[in-house]
């Protein structure tokens, strides 16, 4: 359970991640990442969301390590997996 | 002309559960002393909060909070809410709390002070337990499990009620609107779930929608729960299985290419929220069945952006459609268990616009391997489904009162889920809990059944 101190000593850790990290998604590798900004208290966290694979992970987080259980099935995630992935709701001919 | 016959169940139907659980006899505890009519008195209506009073033949009154605010003021008196004050961080802290919560008990949890999200607060975990399911429901909070159940299915065979439509400018939901800066990142407060989400997920989403063929009328609209996973400023991607109604609309308005009108409520009144989790059916209207729920006309309010109609005193309300043709990736999220979802090609919300009330609380929730609200949602509306559909095809059921024998029949189908401490044992454990502490789990159970199989050995 993080105290003030903890909480501080990480903010900082993610100010020290080079903003050119972020703009690559770690499950796709593709650089469509965009960034929002806490509403308030500037510079407490920003999200990451990669738009290619729509993953999303915080500036305060390790997102390697989001992805790290799942090796294998998320870690990586190559454009010839999505074309294959699962859709329930199946597109209609006039859908598309 | 159903309910003659369950008006008349409901005044049997203690008869029925003596007669087809003698068990409850022997015990003499939850049926002695307390009669199963109810007298509902009209609700009040006037300056003040309107409320249903349900009075007991018992000594006590009690009353259906309206909405997720007043329930939260009862479970705060009864000290049923834990306040976090101290700032946390959204990960880990308030998802180590969530899950600390789920594996000790049935906590909830209120965050007042979440780092970088000043003035906002999430609720977690507020329907986790048995005892604020029957708060919720007006009901005492030590009423046992299958008595709330037998109660709520009482009130849903009642006379069918329709709900009310108040004006826009009177619901709470809409007190504050923002349809030209939409970004959801900075209006909710969001946290990972669970480690190994793909992203933040709103667990007790409830998404209105409407079939565009047969129109906006409120009793063709859908009410469901989802998962929805935040995409971006202004998406959100929605976990659809395909069978559920949801995705048939999708599939209605994908055919001529339109969007399809949805809007995703969030911090919707106790009861709403039951009936969305329900999946009570395609030609059921899950408002009218709110309302019966309630014993009061439930209240709703028109969408500025659509004719869709939502619960009028939602904490927020995020107006957007589903735009035809696109699938974008979703998942994975942790399931009710432990599991981890496939990652899945799924619809896209678009949110045009984000209502809420004055100071909004975000109501969502766990879900994992541990006992979460998720566990009581379901196994009560899965009751609910259970009887309704059994009474729809075997009209002696409403006669027979076996509703209290649909309960122990849904807590046998469910399994460990129904028992806290099989729960842990029960478990997948793909999400990296410390092997210890299953191993730990494990053992604290298997030394209890010894014991317990001791205790039967040495009685018999």
């Amino acid at each position: 359970m993080p105290q003030p101190e903890l909480i501080a000593s990480i903010l900082e850790q993610a100010d020290q991640f080079t903003t050119d990290e972020q703009k690559i998604c770690p499950r796709c590798r593709q650089t469509a990442v965009t960034r929002s900004e806490a509403p308030d208290e500037r510079g407490a966290w920003s999200v990451n969301t990669c738009g290619h694979c729509c993953f999303g992970w915080r500036s305060t987080e390790d997102a390697m390590r989001v992805l790290e259980i799942a090796k294998g099935v998320t870690y990586r995630l190559w454009d010839s997996e999505i074309e294959r992935l699962p859709m329930p709701v199946p597109l209609s001919a006039t859908a598309v | 002309m159903n309910h003659t016959v369950n008006d008349r169940c409901v005044d049997f139907s203690v008869l029925a559960i003596v007669f087809s659980n003698p068990a409850s006899v022997l015990a003499g505890r939850e049926l002695c002393g307390r009669s199963r009519k109810l007298e509902v008195k009209l609700p009040k209506r006037g300056t003040g909060v309107m409320t249903t009073e349900l009075a007991y033949s018992g000594p006590e009154v009690r009353t259906v909070p309206r909405d997720l605010r007043e329930l939260l003021e009862q479970l705060r008196a009864k000290s049923r809410v834990l306040n976090i004050e101290r700032a946390v961080l959204p990960e880990p802290d308030v998802a180590s709390f969530c899950r600390a919560a789920s594996e000790l008990g049935d906590t909830t949890i209120l965050f007042d002070n979440i780092t970088g999200y000043k003035g906002k607060r999430l609720l977690v975990n507020l329907l986790a337990s048995w005892a604020n399911c029957a708060l919720m429901s007006g009901l005492p909070s030590d009423l046992p499990i299958r008595e709330l159940v037998d109660e709520l299915c009482s009130r849903a065979d009642r006379q069918p009620r329709e709900p009310v439509l108040i004006d826009v400018g009177n619901a709470p939901s809409y007190e504050c609107l923002d349809t030209s800066d939409v970004d959801l990142y900075r209006s909710l407060p969001l946290f990972r779930v669970n480690e190994h989400d793909g992203g933040f997920y709103l667990h007790k989403a409830c998404v209105v929608s409407e079939d565009l063929v047969a129109g906006a009328r409120h009793d063709r609209m859908k009410f469901g729960m989802y998962s929805l996973q935040v995409q971006g400023r202004d998406r959100l991607g929605v976990h659809l299985s395909g069978t559920d109604n949801l995705s048939l609309h999708v599939r209605i308005a994908e055919k001529p290419h339109r969007r399809l009108p949805v809007a995703v409520c969030l911090g919707v009144p106790p009861l709403a929220a039951l009936v969305a989790s329900a999946a009570i059916g395609y030609e059921a209207t899950e408002y009218n069945l709110i309302s019966a729920l309630y014993q009061h006309p439930f209240e709703l309010t028109r969408c500025v952006m659509s004719k869709l109609s939502v619960p009028a005193y939602a904490e927020y309300v995020l107006e957007g459609y589903i735009e035809p043709g696109l699938r974008c990736l979703a998942g994975p999220f942790t399931c009710n268990g432990g599991g981890l979802s496939e990652i899945k090609r799924q619809p896209q919300i678009v949110v045009t616009g984000i209502a809420h009330r004055r100071d909004p609380i975000l109501d969502n929730t766990y879900v994992g391997k541990f006992w979460a609200e998720h566990d009581c949602l379901i196994g009560i509306a899965g009751t609910l489904r259970l009887h309704k559909q059994a009474k729809d095809s075997l009209p002696e059921i409403a006669r027979s009162g076996t509703r209290a024998e649909g309960v122990h029949l849904r807590l046998g189908l469910c399994g460990g889920r129904w028992d806290e401490k099989r729960s842990v044992a029960g478990m997948s454990f793909q999400d990296g809990l410390p092997a210890e502490n299953c191993l730990s789990a494990y053992k604290q159970e298997i030394g209890e059944a010894q014991r317990r199989q001791a205790q039967c050995r040495s009685q018999s």
